[in-house]
């Protein structure tokens, strides 16, 4: 019914100081679309100081706790594969939710990113700033990446999300990632400074939050050719969302993820706790 | 003492893989793969590592076996990484020399 009326909604939900509650809305709104009681949703959203790690990633590899510790950084595992990323309150994140079958051509989560990268390309666009898909799943300018894209396929669900280097602080971003050597190699740089821009570098302005997302928004309307109507969280998702939020991203356990068995699972349980305590313990986490 | 090994190994799809592994008495005892590939069901990919449990590090075949056997089940969806890519990894991680 939503795809057939080209009616789809826009989301704005977000608690930036909460990256638990962020992400736990993220899945909440893929469920709730995948389970056909909500239409194809866009959301933009931002958290502020935080390290986005891939479902498959391990916490000590992949990130530096003891800097994230040091500059108030929190940490939270989301649902989707792909690698860590860092979020500040300059950083647009965007997530689009289809039902399955989906739009997208052969209904794939690779020529989705493609698809995906594209809009956010055409709204790039619309703010002078030249773009273009570098497979798997990054937007590249030059040689550099402006935007980093995610996502899962499930049986019902075809759902992907990305973040946007508005103006973020790439001091930290660069500090608070351990990016493997032979990731960087492959990318042809020796360091994650050099690999990334923010849209303040290439246009030379602060481009302000709504500039950005009313750029994206045509991108998104031009390449799927619909239309978006702002909307807020059903109570389904609502309910699914406090869940997901208190029984999984609120969890040490979700949280440093795939690494059960490691033996240096205490030492990193035990940065863990010391990653944002504060607000953790403000906000719940099971620590 | 367990002897421990890493690797990262990099697909030519594009992702990476991490593989920690431990080995006792010429046995896998512990080995974990991550990385920033994308995967169904997500909760599914730990046990890739579980299956190799106990398998003698001489045996390649075996654990190369029982890694296919893992991608042949249904509802496994991998992207940015082939099953071949978790085979390479691990064979990489043993020639490793030993982590502190």
């Amino acid at each position: 019914m939503w795809l057939t009326e080209g009616r789809w909604r826009l989301l704005e939900v977000e608690r930036p100081e909460d990256p638990y509650y962020n992400l736990a809305v993220e899945e909440a709104v893929a469920r709730a679309v995948g389970e056909g009681v909500a239409p194809v949703t866009l959301r933009f959203w931002r958290n502020d100081n935080a390290v986005v790690i891939g479902a498959f990633q391990c916490v000590s590899l992949e990130i530096k706790l003891e800097e994230c510790i040091k500059y108030g950084v929190k940490v939270v595992r989301r649902f989707t594969g792909g690698g860590a990323v860092y979020h500040d309150i300059r950083n647009l994140n965007y997530a689009i939710s289809f039902k399955r079958p989906s739009p997208i051509p052969g209904d794939n989560i690779l020529t989705g990113y493609r698809v995906v990268g594209d809009a956010v390309i055409a709204g790039l666009g619309r703010l002078g700033v030249e773009a273009e898909f570098t497979p798997v799943n990054d937007i590249q300018v030059g040689s550099r990446k402006v935007s980093g894209m995610a996502g899962t396929l499930t049986r019902n669900i075809l759902f992907i999300h990305g973040c946007l280097l508005v103006g973020s602080n790439i001091e930290v971003l660069s500090r608070v990632l351990n990016v493997p050597r032979e990731k960087l190699e492959a990318k042809g740089v020796g360091s994650v400074r050099a690999r990334v821009a923010t849209l303040r570098d290439e246009l030379g302005r602060e481009v302000p939050m709504d500039e950005v997302k009313k750029a994206l928004l045509k991108g998104f309307e031009e390449v799927f050719d619909a239309e978006f109507i702002s909307g807020d969280l059903t109570s389904w998702e609502k309910d699914k969302a406090e869940e997901l939020y208190k029984n999984k991203y609120l969890t040490v356990d979700w949280n440093l993820g795939p690494c059960k068995g490691c033996p240096h699972k205490d030492r990193d349980t035990a940065l863990f706790r010391r990653v944002g305590l504060a607000d953790q313990k403000a906000s719940g986490l099971q620590i | 003492m367990p002897i421990r090994k890493q690797a990262v190994y990099r697909s030519e799809r594009g992702k990476t893989i991490r593989v920690c592994l431990m080995i006792t008495n010429g046995k896998l005892s512990n080995v974990i793969f991550t990385g920033d590939f994308f995967g169904e069901p997500a909760e599914e990919f730990q046990k890739i590592g579980e299956s190799l449990t106990g398998l003698n590090v001489s045996d390649e075949n075996e654990i190369m076996r029982k890694i296919d056997e893992f991608f042949k089940k249904k509802d496994i969806w991998v992207a940015g990484v082939a099953p071949e890519d978790f085979k390479q990894a691990l064979k990489k991680a043993l020639k490793n020399h030993n982590h502190a």
